[in-house]
């Protein structure tokens, strides 16, 4: 495999790699609850026809606005800032999904169009349409938005488990991995129970219904959550068929993954109990209180199933493929045989700061094996991580962190430049 | 041109779908620069083109993101490395464009309410300076990045010292010419949007005329500016036919023009055929140009790798079922009557 070899990029006091988890996690709750908002639309749509409901008719055109188009356009923002930002601060790791993979996210970007299409239709001309155009409508806006998150999630499966794409299986063997449906049937019931807590919360909130329209909405709106039931049992899957994963056996987990563990599989577990007891008091409906509570426990569990999914890729972009700092696996030796000066010939942006030799040469060593998750300074910086280590033991540490912490990918370079990053280090320290 | 043609499925691939994102890209970013031009204005006329650029903005800069992602995606396998290397250099500035993005957005949605009309000239003025200014900062983030991607000969030295302000200053004849164009685009844009309105009963004949001569005086001078400084921007940049060629399309687009100021309808016909062949003329140009600067940074047997990897077949399945499904709600969109998106629906946004 051969990867361009492309300016690295380095922050002074926030770590690259952590821009990308709040925006990936805003992005995927607003996709989720734009994918959620299809289904529900699609469920009410098909309610109200069978039973010439107009309340949930007149609901559905008050909240597509708010609950569908604004987070679907939200989520478009926010996914292209994903991917800016990726390229900057990940960008082999992009340059290998996009290598192998741009058919299908070209495949997912056609979705979206039909997505958008269908969308602005039912926005824009829905009340004017028959039912049955109305609900195929929905239902066509519903079903792009699926198959848009199942190529896109192909693709986030396959970083975390490559399967036959690492023996040269090809790009199917890579998409059709292991995770890929424990994944997609997760993020489905997730989704689905979004939405429904958010159309509870609107139904609720939106003025003009009395209460007992709102009752009515929240009653029919509560079967939706019946899918979140089934959500230990996508969990289970998941973690089945990703076992041999670092993180996944308890022996090799890292205490930070197994506190991400327990919160997803707490919050969970919350989220269902609660839920369970909403459908067995169904004739009472979902109190507002109850419905934000829900919601923001449903941010919270996704927060936390995204970071242990992060947290169990680690210390890959691409499992056995390409490391966290971009380098691939097949290029180690080689990095360590002829050093990284040889390596990345990009020069430094600010070189005049640093004395020349051996700092230099650190922070070039810097730049490349640990940029893409550790500021020199700042939130999981270097100077804050080693502070405690002299100069022994920063060469002892350094030379294996993969060991001492199997997040580490294996510190990549030749001896020179192990000297070269405990000056560096040192010299940081001297700063202050 | 020929190496460009060596792979041609990804640069045909690439400029089709960029195509689509400047045609629909030229609406608001033009409507921006023509809202303001027109808010001082009283007069019927300038009260209906008003309307016009404003009820659809918002959904058109949507549009606008959402075709934009796949020329995006092209773009990365075409110049893996020319796009890395800018992002690189430009730093946190391309990421930031989002969030100009999501202001151009929420500020056009604000110009469509009813509210809005209700506010003074300044503060009306403000909100479309300010979707101006965000797409303007859009477009050239993304100009500068284009130019930074082209010049291989100048990533080392700009690794080292980005320079922004010197980067910004290269940048805005380019800048410059891609508003121009936006501008000539939403005037296109504007009368099919005229003729549609006047079709369901929204203007009278007379309120369409009126304002189809405003745009087309603001249009044509542009066109004819456009179309001299074709060869100053291009130089000598593509081949002489093509060159030719987008200079013919451009002053077409003003006889267009000059023939719908006459109130031929040919001449809307015209202005629009000739302002899409002038853009794909110019996209084409463009890319000649790049290919031949990036040299042996840009290799075309990595691109014909590319396309034996798997997934085509889905590509094309995913794509003519979308398309279908695509064509049937735009055939809904089309013939069922209008929908709430214009007054009424501006009060609910109130």
């Amino acid at each position: 495999m051969d990867l361009p070899r492309t300016p690295p990029f380095a922050s002074e006091m926030l770590p690259p790699g952590l821009w990308i988890a709040p925006l990936a996690i805003i992005h995927l709750f607003l996709a989720q609850l734009a994918l959620g908002g299809g289904l529900l639309i699609t469920f009410f749509e098909w309610q109200a026809k069978r039973q010439g409901e107009e309340l949930l008719r007149e609901f559905l055109h008050r909240i597509f606005t708010t609950l569908v188009l604004i987070t679907f356009v939200s989520g478009v923002i926010c996914g292209i800032a994903v991917w800016l930002t990726l390229a900057l601060v990940a960008p082999r790791g992009l340059l290998l999904l996009v290598r192998e993979f741009h058919w299908l996210l070209a495949a997912a970007w056609v979705f979206l169009c039909l997505q958008v299409a269908a969308g602005t239709t039912y926005w824009m001309h829905g009340r004017f349409l028959s039912y049955r155009r109305r609900l195929a409508v929905a239902a066509a806006f519903a079903l792009a938005a699926w198959l848009s998150l199942f190529w896109v999630n192909g693709v986030l499966s396959f970083q975390l488990t490559p399967g036959g794409w690492i023996d040269d299986g090809g790009v199917w063997a890579g998409f059709f991995n292991r995770t890929l449906w424990p994944m997609i049937a997760g993020r489905t019931i997730a989704s689905i129970t979004v939405a429904a807590l958010a159309a509870c919360i609107a139904a609720h909130t939106i003025g003009g219904h009395d209460p007992a329209d709102r009752a009515d909405i929240v009653r029919a709106a509560t079967p939706l959550l019946v899918p979140l039931l089934l959500m230990p049992g996508a969990a289970v899957w998941f973690l089945c068929v990703a076992r041999g994963l670092r993180g996944v056996s308890v022996t090799g987990a890292g205490a930070s993954i197994t506190v991400v563990f327990l919160l997803a599989a707490g919050v969970s577990f919350v989220l269902g109990g609660l839920a369970l007891i909403t459908l067995r008091g169904r004739r009472a409906g979902l109190s507002l209180p109850a419905a934000i509570l829900l919601l923001a426990l449903a941010f919270i569990a996704t927060t936390a199933t995204e970071l242990l999914r992060e947290g169990l890729r680690k210390p890959f972009l691409v499992s056995g493929a390409l490391y966290s700092n971009g380098v691939l696996v097949e290029e180690g030796e080689e990095l360590r045989r002829v050093g990284v000066e040889a390596f990345d010939t990009w020069p430094l942006r600010d070189e005049d700061h640093y004395p020349a030799g051996a700092v230099r040469h650190g922070r070039r060593v810097h730049r490349l094996l640990c940029a893409a998750c550790h500021a020199p300074r700042g939130l999981n910086g270097l100077l804050h991580l080693s502070r405690r280590w002299d100069r022994e033991m920063l060469l002892f540490n350094l030379r294996r962190l993969d060991r001492l912490k199997p997040c580490m990918p294996p510190f990549c370079g030749s001896d020179a430049d192990l000297e070269a990053l405990a000056d560096y280090l040192l010299w940081l320290r001297e700063e202050g | 041109m020929e190496r460009l043609l060596e792979a041609p499925l990804y640069p045909a691939l690439y400029l089709a779908t960029l195509s689509l994102h400047l045609a629909v890209i030229s609406f608001p970013l033009g409507g921006a620069v023509i809202l303001p031009l027109l808010e001082p204005a009283r007069g019927s006329a300038a009260e209906v083109l008003r309307d016009v650029i404003r009820r659809p903005l918002a959904l058109s800069i949507v549009l606008a993101i959402t075709a934009g992602v796949a020329p995006l995606l092209f773009l990365q396998v075409l110049y893996p490395e020319a796009f890395c290397a800018a992002g690189a250099i430009l730093g946190l500035w391309r990421p930031c464009l989002v969030a100009a993005l999501a202001i151009a957005i929420i500020l056009a949605c604000l110009v469509r309410s009813a509210l809005f009309r209700r506010w003074s000239l300044g503060a009306r003025l403000a909100v479309e300076l300010g979707i101006l200014l965000s797409l303007g900062a859009v477009g050239m983030v993304f100009t500068i990045s284009r130019q930074l991607g082209e010049r291989a000969d100048l990533w080392r030295e700009r690794a080292a010292d980005a320079d922004l302000w010197s980067l910004l200053w290269s940048a805005l004849p380019g800048g410059a010419m891609v508003l121009l164009s936006a501008v000539v685009g939403c005037g296109v844009w504007v009368l099919w949007l005229l003729r549609r309105s006047q079709k369901r009963g929204q203007i009278s004949p007379g309120e369409r005329f009126a304002a189809e001569e405003t745009v087309l005086w603001i249009c044509l001078p542009l066109t004819l500016a456009i179309t001299g400084g074709i060869p100053l921007v291009l130089g000598d940049g593509g081949a002489p036919l093509l060159r030719r060629g987008l200079i013919v399309a451009s002053a077409l687009t003003a006889v267009g023009f000059a023939l719908r100021l006459r109130r031929l309808a040919l001449g809307r016909l015209l202005a629009t055929a000739a302002a899409l062949c002038a853009l794909a003329g110019i996209l084409l140009v463009r890319e000649a140009r790049r290919v031949d600067l990036l040299g042996e940074a840009f290799d075309p047997g990595s691109l014909a790798a590319a396309a034996e990897k798997g997934g085509i077949v889905a590509f094309i399945v995913c794509t003519l079922l979308s398309a279908g499904a695509i064509a049937w709600t735009v055939r809904i969109a089309l013939w069922e009557p209008d929908g709430d998106t214009g007054a009424s629906a501006g009060r609910e946004i109130s």
